[in-house]
């Protein structure tokens, strides 16, 4: 393997290209044309453009990316996770070019992106599942039935899905109806696959997951969980690894389950298990298998001191896993909150625009994987997600305080973002408690969270801001360049010359 | 030049006017509080402002056409130009504007249909997920200004109510 081409775009192709860089491998952008000087094709060796902006027609287009790869001489593909990561077509076409495909064989996608037969596989292997209807078709009268059968309240899942997409929650036979149709449309729109299937709905169950890792030499071990249980419409926000409701003892059962799971479909590469756990009963349940890396993945490889990014590479060139069972015991606590381009104050509304600042928090034990530096535009087109910090702590008070100073250092305009609200999540009493359920936010913050009325400072630095003439786009100012205008006033401030003038 | 913005229920009018030295400043917040500071800019953009106390922060600011990012104190503020005559007046709002970039999934609505208060006129799609746009009271729909699969941009007004009788003004 000598050079990676990376499947992806924003944060994680970032992050997977500076584990290559590590590995001594050279890179491979694809982008679209909406992404053309966007941080993951500046970071990169080599950089093809696979399309116009919709991911349909770019990111998502196999015969484009694999021409990429043969144009660039790449040797092997990278898929990140969301795009083309689950998709076992792809992975079969990677393998058919005679590239090395970074991520679990063809067949154990399939098995586990089928969650009907993931399910069914799972209830063999002995791992325990969600109650639900999974074949009973697409025509609505036969879901209605299947919905009685289940009972309410209940999801509308998408049967290609992730990351909440085609995703509903119905409480009422009356929502039933609407709501299998949003799903059909969101999951067709996302996946290209207008499937779904209804499961049970647990009241605020913890949302905990166990990374797996195998290799080809039929070692799998785990590494832990994470607990996801702060999410909104199904959409994670904060995650962090260790989960304050498991013990040693549930750990192992839950590993062991994990591990149970991933050999049931014979699984090489990173992976996760996704599970329900009722924590009054210590209950788990099977949700599905993400075959891929996860977007949460740093907070194990902060707890774990692990690079997982690194040991898929290894894995993928046939290497043994680099760390036995009995060596995978974590330290200390990390926590990782999602900075998405949305607005807490109007119902978490996606926003777009120029991050005009862009200024993130540094410090000891804090981590950064962004998609974006200042300056760049956020597009309409894709996640809205645009980096996670990640902070870990010698304990799970130290990590949340680390996180929180961090999140107040980081300045943040041009874009309206959630940073307000992550602040407020990760001090919330009831966070710093551990009192984590799905239902954290919905109960917490149902109106999401007002704007601030600014204070005193502030309207006293914006009325100098306007005297001075600083802040405006391009003039030095706000933006950050470096070079000050001559001409502009505030060059006759005194500490200003006192400073050796323009540099 | 002064500008105005919102703080709760008030309009205040900001301005500041160079003192004795260029980095004295006297800064008016509204009627009657003025704050004299001395400001010194960082080399990154920010302002570094000592008030007369000697309580001393530093402020990143980010200018917009009317609109102003603020970060001081651990806070980022975004504060819009507040419409004179204030907050009443564009609050009864009879359009339905794009609240982002994006594309008109189904309509659901007609001219001349009668709506209810929260009621689903317009679905809009956007970075993959979507929106339904809702009736802000109960009205007649006059104008549904964009059909299934056009796209919009923010603040553009999709549908508009006929204006109302004024019973349900707020």
């Amino acid at each position: 393997m000598r050079q990676v081409l990376i499947a992806n775009r924003g944060e994680i192709a970032v992050r997977v290209a500076r584990a290559c860089k590590a590995a001594g491998l050279r890179t491979t952008a694809v982008y679209s044309e909406a992404d053309r000087t966007a941080l993951h094709v500046r970071v990169a060796d080599d950089a093809v453009c696979v399309g116009p902006p919709p991911a349909r027609e770019s990111y998502l287009d196999i015969e484009k990316v694999l021409a990429a790869a043969k144009a660039t001489g790449a040797d092997a593909i990278h898929p990140g996770y969301g795009f083309l990561s689950e998709n076992a077509e792809f992975a079969e076409a990677v393998a058919r070019a005679g590239l090395t495909w970074i991520g679990p064989p063809p067949a154990a996608i399939t098995a586990m992106g089928s969650k009907i037969g993931a399910r069914e596989k799972m209830v063999a292997a002995g791992v325990p599942v969600v109650p639900g209807e999974h074949t009973a078709g697409q025509d609505p009268a036969a879901l209605r039935a299947a919905a009685e059968r289940v009972g309410y309240p209940l999801l509308v899942k998408a049967s290609a899905g992730g990351g909440g997409k085609g995703m509903r929650a119905v409480h009422t036979p009356a929502e039933l109806g609407p709501a299998i149709e949003a799903a059909q449309r969101e999951a067709k729109a996302a996946f290209g696959d207008a499937s779904v299937y209804l499961e049970r709905l647990l009241e605020n169950p913890r949302h905990i997951e166990i990374q797996v890792f195998g290799d080809a030499h039929g070692q799998v071990v785990h590494l832990g969980e994470r607990e996801c249980s702060i999410q909104r419409r199904h959409q994670k926000v904060v995650e962090e690894a260790p989960s304050v409701a498991l013990d040693p003892a549930l750990r192992a059962r839950m590993g062991e389950a994990a591990i149970a799971a991933a050999r049931a479909v014979d699984y090489v590469g990173a992976g996760t298990i996704e599970l329900m756990l009722d924590d009054r009963t210590g209950d788990f349940y099977f949700l599905e298998m993400n075959t891929r890396l996860q977007v949460e993945h740093p907070v194990t490889e902060l707890a774990y001191g692990v690079d997982l990014v690194d040991a898929q590479l290894r894995v993928a060139q046939g290497q043994k896993l680099p760390w036995p069972q009995e060596r995978l015991v974590p330290r200390g606590w990390a926590i990782e909150v999602r900075l998405y381009a949305e607005d807490p104050a109007k119902g978490f509304l996606p926003s777009t625009g120029a991050l005009r600042r862009f200024r993130p928090p540094v410090g000891p034990g804090i981590r950064l994987d962004s998609g974006y530096v200042e300056g760049d535009e956020v597009p309409v087109h894709y996640d809205p997600m645009l980096a996670k910090l990640i902070a870990w702590g010698e304990d799970r008070e130290h990590a949340r305080g680390r996180l929180a100073a961090a999140l107040d250092a980081w300045e943040i305009h041009g874009v309206t973002t959630n940073l307000p609200f992550l602040a407020a999540v990760v001090r919330h009493p009831a966070f710093a408690s551990g009192a984590l359920s799905t239902g954290f936010i919905g109960e917490h913050f149902p109106d999401g969270l007002a704007a601030p009325e600014p204070s005193r400072e502030a309207l006293i630095a914006l009325a100098l801001a306007d005297a001075l003439g600083v802040g405006k786009a391009g003039a030095g100012g706000g933006g950050g360049a470096a070079g000050p205008d001559p001409a502009a006033p505030w060059h006759a401030v005194g500490a200003w010359r006192g400073a050796g003038g323009p540099r | 030049m002064s500008r105005h913005v919102q703080v709760g229920d008030e309009v205040v009018a900001l301005s500041a006017r160079r003192g004795a030295s260029p980095e004295r400043f006297t800064v008016r917040l509204g009627e009657g509080d003025s704050e004299s500071v001395i400001v010194h800019r960082t080399p990154d953009g920010s302002l570094m402002i000592t008030e007369s106390s000697g309580r001393s922060y530093c402020a990143a600011i980010s200018l917009e056409g009317t609109t102003a990012w603020v970060s001081v104190g651990g806070v980022t503020h975004r504060l819009a130009e507040a419409q004179l005559g204030g907050r009443g007046g564009g609050h009864a709002d009879h359009g339905l504007e794009a609240p982002m970039p994006g594309k008109v999934l189904r309509v659901l609505v007609a001219p001349g249909d009668a709506v209810e208060r929260g009621q689903t006129l317009l679905i809009v799609e956007a970075m993959k997920m979507e929106h339904a746009i809702k009736s802000p009271r109960d009205g007649r729909v006059e104008d549904v200004r964009f059909a299934e699969g056009d796209l919009v941009s923010p603040g553009e007004a999709l549908i508009t109510l006929a204006p109302d009788d004024g019973e349900d003004a707020a």
